[in-house]
């Protein structure tokens, strides 16, 4: 019998921006089984969300996560208005899609970075994140931050884009987008690249079913399963598709997430383009939540699922959150098994995109 | 080949994508949530900020006619702005540096028809 090892890999490894221990069984180079160990950076936010009125929740809420915050608010605030039963006004609901469209541009654009980085591709990760670096400013333009929005209300949102500066935006993003034309090739038809990722990591179509995978994930095995086709925000009135792969291997992963980055685009230009007048927000004076309810949207990771119960008073009973990469977890040890060490890192786990702060909460 | 000479050439000219970052600084756009002041002149002490704050940075004692707050707490959200029925606090789009200094607003006492007999002042503890 072959003597097995055991690596630590993390919580502290240069690929991962967020604390995440594997453990891995190696025999020789390969690996046979990965253990994760979660838990570093537990904050029990859902404990404090309990505490705290169901108002001033949106702002805790929106900092569970750096890189998807916007999501987390607008998932929250759907459900606290499906519960008060509030209709947001029309604007409102494309000011969302807009800044949601941002939010998985800019969490992509960091992804594409940091797999470039991670393969080694150190002159790709800078063109990135210069690119990046544009929709940031168009966030910080319209919302007032750069990382957390905190744009969103229940009720609508905090502020409005005026029309002058929505064309700025559009423009912008044209100028980005004209930028990630250059790089995505790059990335996409780089035979390096394509060695590293292709035909590794497979997980098929009724593997992804079995183990529950979501977003990107699921869509690189083959499944056209993306929570924006059920419509919430402004998404039914959009025209889109979801983006699925048949490979089910890393390589496809990335082309999903290429290809998502230019729906993004697209969806952002068809909402301002529809963009109608109106007010941007209702007040909520004397309404509070009754009942429970659970909402999901899509994350730029796949789908976030919130359930809320309240009890009619400010505060709630309990809120539960299940994040992307908590269900992408059992599919990414799935590759893991059999996979060689080298690959470990900069493949198997960049690809279901990690975001640990998420999970743990 | 032809390719990469335009590139060589464009490279060349081209000036880099980053700033010179302590000659030149990166201004904020104008609607950016940097940093909050209170202007206590104005105060009428009436504690909403202080009810709304979510990470409860701001306190204010309406016997010492104080306001405090604790910039390590607060998360710039800028609740307190909205709420505010004065109007007094103001949202300003430069980042003030990190410290553990509390921001502490006086407001002298006056003699009921508006006139200040002592003068405010802003301490840092």
């Amino acid at each position: 019998m072959r003597q097995r090892t055991v690596i630590p890999f993390g919580p502290q490894h240069p690929v991962f921006p967020e604390p995440l221990q594997l453990k891995l069984h190696l025999e020789e180079e390969r690996v046979i089984e990965a253990i994760p160990v979660l838990g570093y950076v537990h904050r029990g936010l859902e404990k404090l969300a309990e505490q705290k009125d169901f108002v001033q929740n949106v702002f805790l809420i929106e900092r569970l996560c750096g890189i998807c915050s916007f999501m987390h608010a607008l998932c929250y605030c759907q459900g606290i208005e499906s519960l008060i039963g509030l209709q947001v006004p029309d604007r409102a609901r494309f000011l969302r899609t807009i800044w949601a469209e941002l939010a998985r541009l800019h969490s992509h654009h960091l992804w594409l970075g940091l797999l470039a980085d991670a393969l080694g591709f150190e002159s790709l990760f800078m063109q990135v994140f210069r690119n990046r670096e544009i929709i940031m400013d168009v966030i910080e333009a319209t919302t007032g931050g750069r990382m957390i929005f905190c744009s969103c209300l229940i009720g609508g949102v905090r502020r409005d884009i005026p029309n002058d500066l929505l064309k700025e935006t559009i423009a912008r993003l044209d100028q980005a987008e004209k930028l990630l034309d250059q790089i995505a090739p790059v990335i996409l038809a780089e035979y390096t690249v394509k060695e590293r990722t292709a035909n590794l990591g497979i997980v098929t179509k009724e593997q992804a079913r079995k183990l529950g995978a979501v977003g990107p994930v699921a869509r690189a095995s083959g499944i056209a399963m993306d929570m924006r086709t059920l419509g919430y925000a402004a998404y039914g009135d959009l025209d889109f598709a979801p983006i699925v792969e048949e490979a089910g291997d890393c390589y496809a992963r990335i082309v999903v997430r290429v290809k998502e980055m230019y729906q993004s685009f697209d969806l952002i230009k068809q909402a301002a383009k529809r963009m109608p007048k109106g007010e941007h927000a209702l007040p909520i004076k004397r309404l509070l939540p009754d009942g429970e309810t659970v909402v999901r949207v899509e994350q730029p990771r796949g789908e976030l699922m919130y359930y809320i119960r309240a009890n009619g008073s400010k505060k709630l009973e309990r809120v539960r959150v299940r994040t992307p990469t908590y269900a992408n977890i059992p599919p990414l040890l799935h590759m893991l098994t059999g996979a060689q060490l080298a690959n470990v890192a900069a493949v198997a786990v960049l690809s279901i995109d990690p975001c640990i702060s998420c999970v743990e909460r | 080949m032809l390719e990469m000479l335009g590139n060589v050439i464009k490279n060349t000219l081209a000036t880099p994508a980053t700033r010179r970052f302590p000659a030149v600084q990166r201004e904020p756009f104008p609607g950016t949530r940097g940093h909050i002041r209170m202007d206590s002149d104005c105060c009428i002490f009436c504690k909403r900020c202080e009810i709304h704050c979510p990470p409860d940075a701001i306190v204010v004692d309406r016997q010492d006619r104080t306001w405090i707050l604790d910039p390590n707490r607060c998360i710039v959200c800028g609740k307190c702005v909205e709420v505010c029925p004065k109007d007094c606090i103001t949202m300003f789009p430069h980042h003030r540096a990190v410290t553990r200094v509390r921001i502490r607003e006086i407001r002298g006492e006056d003699d009921g028809r508006g006139r200040r007999l002592e003068p405010m002042a802003t301490k840092e503890e």
